[in-house]
């Protein structure tokens, strides 16, 4: 029987995807775990495997390489040897069989595929001419497929991207759009950033700073571009409001200091304490963990974290999985893993996918108080502020003042998905797991 | 037609050259074999022979280590020698005295000597003249410094430059494709000069650029000309001069076009195009939009039977091929 072969979908809040290049020939005898094609996600390619075996036929009518398409569209059928290609409408239900990675991450089975992805195929091949119409015109190449004959991009795409983009807009005004020449943003980044609204003057000179081409200014790298691109992205349709609450951690600091007093290998770091106390407190308020769409929100049963990690090329957020599953040992497993990849630029596009809340640490560098942007469709961030030796009211009903650890904590939170009151029940809660760490001793 | 422009072959209008400069000074005088009475085997120097005497247009024996020693020792003491190679494959046999005396005189000299001397010879691939009579060779002398080296590809600049190459103090070689010979085209009958070291764009065009090198350059006008029927704007720079290589005019066009094809029917490595294309690459490599192409004759020795000969030089058809390739990059 024909299986379908679709648009799968890199993370949580991808709707469509950039069909980067067929790695299989139609007509290519497959097996499952051949690479089958090749798909653009935020910050990588990934190259999506077949998970059945059979001869590949890509219909003459389906999507080309550099179309963007919609999760779950036709791409491929995977045939069996002298089989005819289905005429009728697709069967969806095959569908899910097909597709592969991105709803599976725990998965190890695909690793070496994407480890092959991240390193040769992230940044398609262009003529130095066109990286240099590039960047005159303020495109982003490393999203478009190249025309050239070995699919390699060359003028001609990225002026026909400048247009695109430029007409991709609904309107901006004539002052913005001076403006805009002035300080060198080009269309394509605001309509990347201000997707579907009139550009105003505002607007532009956000972003202009960054865009201005100078003789000293050092360029983006591609990474920090896409930072760029989604924090704005995130400011221009969240309604973030912060919340901040200062906690009594000298419990945590001596639960702490008992697990390296015995001797312990892997003492958990703060990181995953909170990661620990995070997944049960967004358990108990599942709104905190919901992905906000253009017009509502999706409820995660899975509590998939994703962690602030700085490294030479910029901030990167790769994800602890299923959390609230997890014990204090998994979890220091899991973060020691991803720090050091992260360190080293071993991270896949995969790793950085499809978290439902964020963790950002800014204590050791001596901050106590800040406001993270929230990721794209996150209902909310939270920053661990220092820990900090200091008098306080130890014990109110006995009025006993003495000397504990205080811990500043930050909440930030998109106020179109949930209103003060949730927030702070849920930041309320997070301090009472962090100060009476047994609370959660048997979850 | 203009009374100031008649047409020539291109053999006549180099000869009319010649012999504006030999009457103009009288320190030229022309070398060669079959050049006196006879006039050239491929009358170069019809008619001279009568008119400049035997002195002037002198026939050698077949020595030409011999005879381009002479013209050595001619020019260090002041005369302007033409030495006539007639096919240039001949030249082989003075690469010596031209590599090692000619080429480093005025540097051994501290410029006190001067090289006036020009090397002229009929190159190229054509009239089953076979393997011994059909080299162009040029690259060797853009590779040794000391030479200047003209291709020209119509009447008007064989005219201009051979008078040119005649008036320098540098050793010029001047080489006449055997298939252009015949070529008519328009020639002032006022006396001009050409300028060396120029190349000359002979179609603007802003999709791809073509260099082409002698012969080539109708080949390549005639193939941009077929492609912009379907909508192809096709540049085509006759390169002319091969050393001094004009890198400027080339740059320019490819700034213009970002696409570069070298159309020439010597062999390809360590070519003229593998020259050019290293140029290109280092001071315009942002100009690109595609890898640098090249289109060479078949790097073969050059056959004698007519079908094989055609088989060997890139065709009008091959420069439409490489340029559509090209563009498709």
């Amino acid at each position: 029987m024909a299986v379908e072969v679709v648009m799968p979908r890199l993370g949580w809040t991808a709707t469509e995807g950039v069909l980067k290049e067929w790695l299989m020939p139609s007509g290519a005898s497959v097996k499952p775990g051949d690479v089958l094609f090749a798909v653009e996600g935020d910050k990588a390619v990934e190259e999506i495997e077949s998970l059945d075996g059979g001869i590949l036929h890509i219909p003459p009518d389906a999507p080309q390489p550099g179309d963007t398409v919609p999760v779950g569209q036709l791409l491929a059928y995977i045939l069996e040897d002298g089989e005819e290609p289905p005429t009728g409408p697709s069967d969806r239900a095959s569908t899910q069989q097909v597709v592969i990675q991105a709803d599976i991450p725990a998965l190890g089975a695909v690793s070496t595929v994407a480890d092959r992805s991240s390193a040769d195929h992230v940044r398609p091949a262009i003529s130095p001419r066109a990286r240099k119409t590039a960047l005159e015109l303020g495109v982003d190449w490393t999203g478009l497929q190249g025309s050239g004959r070995t699919g390699r991009i060359v003028e001609r795409d990225i002026r026909a991207a400048a247009a695109a983009h430029t007409s991709g807009i609904l309107s901006i005004s004539p002052v913005a759009r001076r403006l805009a020449r002035e300080l060198g943003v080009g269309m394509d980044v605001l309509a990347k950033a201000f997707p579907n609204v009139r550009i105003t003057v505002d607007m532009v000179q956000q972003l202009g700073a960054a865009a201005k081409p100078q003789e000293d200014a050092i360029p983006f790298t591609p990474t920090r571009r896409t930072i760029a691109a989604n924090l704005t992205q995130s400011l221009a349709r969240s309604a973030p409001v912060t919340l901040t609450t200062e906690l009594n951690a000298t419990e945590l600091v001596r639960l702490r200091d008992h697990l390296k007093a015995d001797d312990r290998a892997d003492v958990p770091t703060y990181n995953d304490l909170f990661l620990k106390i995070s997944a049960h407190a967004l358990l108990d308020h599942p709104v905190m963990n919901a992905t906000v769409l253009e017009d509502g929100v999706r409820m995660n049963e899975q509590v998939d974290i994703g962690l602030a990690v700085h490294t030479d090329r910029g901030l990167l957020v790769p994800v602890v999985r299923h959390v609230h599953q997890k014990n204090l040992g998994q979890i220091h497993a899991d973060t020691t893993d991803l720090i050091a990849r992260a360190q080293t630029g071993r991270l896949k596009g995969l790793d950085m996918q499809g978290s439902t809340f964020t963790l950002t640490n800014l204590g050791a560098m001596g901050v106590d108080h800040f406001t993270p942007i929230l990721p794209v469709g996150h209902t909310a961030i939270l920053g661990l502020g220092r820990i900090t030796v200091k008098p306080m009211v130890l014990d109110e009903a006995r009025q006993d003042i003495g000397v504990g650890h205080a811990m500043a904590l930050s909440l930030v939170f998109d106020h179109k998905a949930v209103d003060g009151a949730p927030a702070a029940e849920f930041l309320q809660r997070i301090r009472q797991f962090a100060e009476r760490p047994y609370l959660w001793l048997t979850l | 037609m203009n009374a100031s422009l008649r047409t020539l072959t291109f053999t006549e209008a180099a000869r009319e050259g010649l012999a504006e400069e030999m009457e103009r000074d009288s320190s030229i005088f022309v070398v060669g074999e079959g050049i006196g009475e006879r006039g050239g085997n491929f009358n170069t120097t019809l008619g001279l022979f009568d008119r400049f005497g035997p002195s002037r247009i002198r026939d050698t024996p077949i020595t030409e280590r011999g005879f381009v020693g002479m013209c050595t020792g001619a020019a260090m003491a002041g005369a302007r020698p033409v030495v006539d190679f007639m096919f240039l494959d001949f030249i082989l046999d003075a690469f010596g005295e031209l590599v090692n005396q000619v080429a480093k005189i005025q540097y051994m000299s501290s410029g006190r000597l001067r090289m006036p001397m020009v090397l002229r010879g009929c190159i190229g691939v054509g009239g089953s003249a076979a393997t011994h009579h059909s080299g162009n060779y040029y690259p060797f002398f853009l590779h040794q410094p000391g030479f200047k080296v003209v291709v020209p590809s119509t009447p008007h600049d064989a005219k201009g430059l051979l008078k040119t190459a005649i008036r320098s103090d540098d050793p010029v070689l001047f080489l006449e494709h055997k298939l252009l010979l015949a070529t008519r085209g328009e020639v002032p009958s006022e006396p001009y000069l050409e300028p060396l070291g120029r190349a000359r764009v002979r179609r603007s065009g802003r999709d791809a650029t073509v260099v082409a090198v002698g012969v080539m350059t109708p080949k390549a006008v005639a193939a941009a000309d077929s492609l912009a029927e379907s909508g192809h704007d096709i540049e085509v720079i006759d390169l002319v001069s091969i050393a001094p290589l004009d890198t400027a005019t080339i740059l320019e066009s490819v700034a213009k076009t970002g696409r570069l094809l070298i159309a020439d029917e010597d062999y390809q490595p360590c070519g003229v195009g593998a020259e050019i294309s290293a140029r290109v690459c280092a001071d315009g490599f942002d100009l690109l939009d595609a890898p640098v192409a090249r289109l060479n004759g078949a790097y073969v020795p050059i056959p004698y039977s007519p079908p094989l000969e055609q088989a060997v030089v890139p065709s009008q058809d091959a420069v439409v091929k490489a340029l559509r390739d090209l563009l498709a990059e």
